[in-house]
Order: C-alpha cells, then structure tokens, then sequence
C-alpha cells in the first residue's frame, strides 16, 4: 500500500484491556506494511510516554501490547494510562523517539537454498508447481520489511514475500529441530530462524548470519522496519549478512 | 549487554554450590521488562507468590535472584550463614540434619547443605538465600531463559554461585512465616473475557487434562476437542501475556506462563487472572482444569488477598493464621529509624 493511505487504519485506537497485566491498543485490521509500521512508530512513542509506568510496549502487526505490574497498577489504571498516552502521542507525534532515530537499514543475506540448506524447497517448488531455479529467483527478487520481532528472540516477521507464494501453508506437523538461520515461509509470510526451534514453517534454506547473541549490544541484528533482502549462495560460509 | 561491571561492584559473601542440582533447577528473579520488542519473554519465577514470598521471608526484594525446582528437588552446600526459606510445590526440606518447614524462615549455619526433595504436590520450589544469589544480569534481569538457553543459571553439578550481602538482620527474620500456595490437585482457575468471546462458552463449558508438553511457556491442556462449536479463527500475530489462553487449531487451549512466545497467532479465548497464576504453573501433567469466568473486580480483589499474605496481613477468614515474631521488633526499629533524635 503507497505510504500515506489510511485506509485500514483506524483513526481512534481501540484499548482491550488483556487480563490484568496489559492493554492491547488495536490500529485496525489485516496485515498491511503501512499498518506495522504505525504500530512500530506508535510503540516507541508511548514507550517514551509511559517511561517506567509500563513493563513493555510490544508492536505487532496491527497492534501495540503494554505490559503492567498487576500489583503495581489497577485495571482502571492502565486503560487510563494507556489511554493518555495514545492521546499525547497522537497530538505531538514527533520524530524524537528511539525506534525513529535509527533510520531503517538495507540488509542483505546471504542464503543457501535447497537440500541439507533447506529441506523443504524441492516440495515447496512441486507443491507450487514452480521450476526451482525459478522459485530461487522469486524468493530473492523482493526487498522485504521487517515488520516486528516475535516467536523467538530476534525472529523477524517479514513483508513482501511474493503472492506465488500464497498457498504455501505450514507443515501439517511442526519440525522438533529446525536449524538457525533457517529461512522459512508459512501462509504467505516469510522469517529468518535465530536459533534451532521447534516450527512449522516451511525450510527454504539457510543464513550463516547469527540473528539474534545476547551477550551482543544490540542483541538481535534486526529491527522493526529494516528492509532485507536475500542473496543465492553456494556454500554456507558464503552466506553472511550485509549491512548497507 | 551483560551487566558485568555492575555484578564485579557488588559485594559478594559467600557461594552456593550445587551437589545434585536436579532436574531442572535454575536462577529466577522477577523478569525482564522492555525486551519484547525484540522478541525476547518476561520470563522470571513461573509462580510468583511463591518466589515473592521467598525472597521476602529472608529479607530481600522481592526481585531477588533465587533458586527455581522443577518436579525433582535439589541439593546444595552454603560457604556462610544464610537465612533460608523454601517456599512453592510442596517438599520436604533438611537443613544440615534438621527437617524444616517450608514458608517460614530458618536460619542455616556455614557449610550447612540444603537439600530441597522432589515435589509431592505441585511442580516447583523456590529457595531464597538472604542477600540472592549473583549471577551475570541479562537484559536487566537474572532470570533464566530455558526455551532460549539465555540468561541466569541451570544448575549443573559443582556449579559455584555467588551469594549477596548477608542481612544485617538476619536475627529477626528467623522464624517469620507465610501463608502458603494452596496446591490443588485438580483446579479451577478463575478467568477474564478474553479477545474472542464466541470461544469463551466452550472453554468454561469443558473439563481439561495438563498435558506433560507443558513447560515454563505454557500450561498445555488436552481435552478440548469435544464440545467445541466454534472453530478457533486465524488470527493476527499481536503482543500477548502471561495468563492469555489461547486456543489452538485443534482445540486445546494452552495457558500462557511467563516463558510464553512475546507475540501470538492464536485466538485469546480468556486470560487466567494474576492471582491464579501461580497456581497455574504448579498443576502437573495429568491434572484437571476448568475455567471460571469472573469479574475485573473480582480478579483484583483477589490479588489483593495475594498481596496481604505477602505482607503477611492474611484476611483472617482466608487462609491460615500468621505467626511473625519478627514484627513488633521490626515495628518499632522503622519507627525509631524514623524519628530525627
């Protein structure tokens, strides 16, 4: 969707509150790059405006969590909160906070398709009825968009994975141990594994690019709003990651 | 982003260290806070009263490091005098030669080993030493991330962990006492509406089983596939809590505990409330589950009785009396504290 089209969100935040420790602040419906990147941008902002008072701002892709000290703030106390924040946000809705001041970076992977790489690729080309040369290509044409960090720490949930790629679905039962740096597709949407875990997405292949170290300052390599894209690799040694 | 520099200024006194550590026994505190945007969870003490009431009964924030148990027990020799309070799954606990209650405060001489046995009721312990044990903070917190394999400590055999300053007072609190974690066998856990209110009817309606899938990120429940009308919808990934039930494809809900994923795909059937919680994560697998709806009043009122029995001010109408020995002691020492002479 073109950047300043409005049309899936919502000019009001809707607050739920989630049980007794959080508020879910919902922007509107679907998944849209425009939507994420709102909740992104709306998630550092009241991160900035709710200061200790909230335990965690988490954004989504439609959506905004914060997180409370139920023996620390009522219920009532963190929908008004919440409620202030949004307010104050939406009226000096400024460039100044932290997920703003880095500006998105161009990352590009380094990536193994295929085989020991990516067990999953030969059946995802037959199921798709794709030539897998052809598949490759497809899959590291688009520039994608992180659009927020879940699952794992450090996975990315990425945009942009072409719409041939659609009725791919997650596996009908999920691998115990899928491999890091595992890159992976499921019901049109598109990461990058972290680190070996259980899941049911489909294997395409793999980064030798470590996503997410904790003992590293900043622990995961990625961030809300990061375009990546992907680039063919023979060998696995090959397959490091750009920063542009 | 360890915090090295911070731990080397601290004080250390003595150490810890693990002769059988167990099963599953690692370092806890009360979480992290502000990491969900990179996808890492709260985590901390999976039951919170119980490690609050912990680290209170010797003396410490309430965020201090302490041992977490799983199902086995654990065993350790202490270098100094501690105060110790074992708190949680239902145990038994030796102190040196001596039996030892749990939920109240014993004091431990040098050298002494704590052995905690595994749980007869229940999933985990918690054992708080006066001052905490010290180990590297991750991301602001001491907390062991098991499903991440980040953070804190899983004890392993010979393991050496530092412990904290003493208490000044250790004296005092000896022989404080907590009203303990009623572990049901078999629970009721009392909930909220959740984001799905067409799911919410099947949920209290059915009767479920914890399944031994269960861990530190989930309560896993069997049980849900009949009766259920409504197909559990595709959701969008958002920001979820500890508590949140979600409701997988098949049916089965599973009760978020403070390992969960920091973001989910499934439908939020309901949220178990806060005080609940550390009920929830002392159920074993094989346990019954049936959800309660109740209010936001409710749920709160119920926290506050959570929060009374950590002072140790117990609603005389539930749960057990209260001995504190310390208190007029510690009564008049604030007091004094306070008065400019």
């Amino acid at each position: 969707m073109p950047l300043g089209e409005t049309r899936c969100i919502v000019a009001r935040p809707i607050l739920k509150p989630l049980g007794n420790a959080g508020v879910l602040v919902g922007l509107g419906d679907g998944v849209e790059e425009e939507l994420a990147i709102r909740a992104m941008e709306l998630a550092a902002a009241m991160r900035t405006a709710l200061g200790s008072a909230a335990q965690d701002v988490v954004p989504a892709y439609n959506s905004v969590l914060v997180r409370f000290d139920p023996l620390a703030t009522s219920a009532t106390r963190q929908l008004a909160l919440v409620s202030e924040a949004v307010d104050q946000v939406a009226i000096d809705f400024a460039p100044t906070n932290d997920d703003r001041r880095h500006a998105p970076r161009h990352i590009t992977f380094g990536v193994c398709f295929g085989g020991q790489f990516g067990l999953d690729f030969e059946q995802t080309a037959h199921d798709l009825g794709m030539r897998e040369r052809r598949m490759r290509d497809l899959i590291c044409q688009p520039e994608y968009r992180v659009a927020f960090l879940g699952f794992l720490a450090g996975f990315p949930y990425l945009f942009g994975l072409p719409d041939a790629f659609a009725s791919a679905h997650r596996r009908s039962s999920p691998r115990p141990r899928v491999p890091a740096g595992s890159v992976a597709i499921a019901a049109g949407q598109c990461g990058v594994y972290p680190c070996t875990a259980s899941g049911g997405w489909r294997l395409l292949g793999q980064t030798a690019a470590i996503l997410f170290e904790p003992d590293r300052d900043p622990a995961a390599l990625l961030r809300a709003g990061d375009y990546v894209r992907f680039d063919p690799r023979e060998r696995l040694a090959d397959a490091t990651v750009d920063i542009a | 982003m360890t915090d090295a520099s911070e731990n080397a200024a601290r004080t250390t006194s003595g150490t810890l260290r693990a002769i059988e550590p167990g099963m599953l026994t690692c370092v806890q505190d009360l979480g992290r806070r502000g990491t969900g945007w990179m996808g890492v969870s709260p985590g901390g003490a999976a039951d919170w009263y119980s490690a609050r009431a912990a680290n209170r009964l010797v003396g410490n924030d309430d965020n201090a490091a302490l041992i977490e148990t799983t199902l086995s027990g654990t065993s350790f020799k202490i270098s100094r005098a501690a105060v110790v309070a074992v708190t949680g799954a239902d145990a038994p606990l030796a102190i040196g030669e001596r039996v030892c209650e749990p939920w109240v405060a014993h004091a431990a001489p040098a050298g002494s080993m704590i052995v905690v046995g595994a749980a007869r009721r229940g999933v985990r312990s918690y054992i708080a030493l006066d001052g905490g044990v010290i180990v590297p903070a991750l991301f602001g917190s001491a907390s062991t991330d098991v499903t991440s394999g980040f953070g804190g400590r899983i004890l392993q055999r010979g393991d050496e962990l530092d412990l904290g300053p003493e208490a000044a007072n250790a004296r005092l609190l000896v022989g404080q006492r907590r009203s303990a974690l009623r572990l049901p066998t078999d629970a009721s856990l009392r909930v909220l509406a959740g984001l799905d209110e067409r799911l919410t009817p099947a949920l209290v309606a059915n009767t479920y089983t914890v399944s031994a899938r269960s861990s530190r990120q989930a309560l896993m429940l069997d049980g849900g596939r009949t009766g259920s009308t409504v197909a559990p919808p595709d959701v969008v990934s958002f920001g979820v809590t500890a508590g949140c039930v979600q409701i997988a494809s098949d049916g089965s809900p599973m009760v978020l505990l403070v390992e969960h994923q920091t973001t989910g795909g499934y439908a939020v059937a309901a949220c178990v409330i806060h005080a609940d919680l550390p009920i929830a994560a002392q159920l074993r697998a094989g346990a019954r589950v049936r959800f309660s709806m109740v209010s936001m009043e409710v749920s709160e009122t119920a926290l506050m009785e959570r929060i009374n029995a950590l002072a140790g001010i117990d609603d005389p109408l539930n749960g057990d009396p209260v001995r504190d020995d310390g208190f007029a002691e510690r009564l008049m020492h604030g007091f004094f504290e306070g008065v400019e002479v």
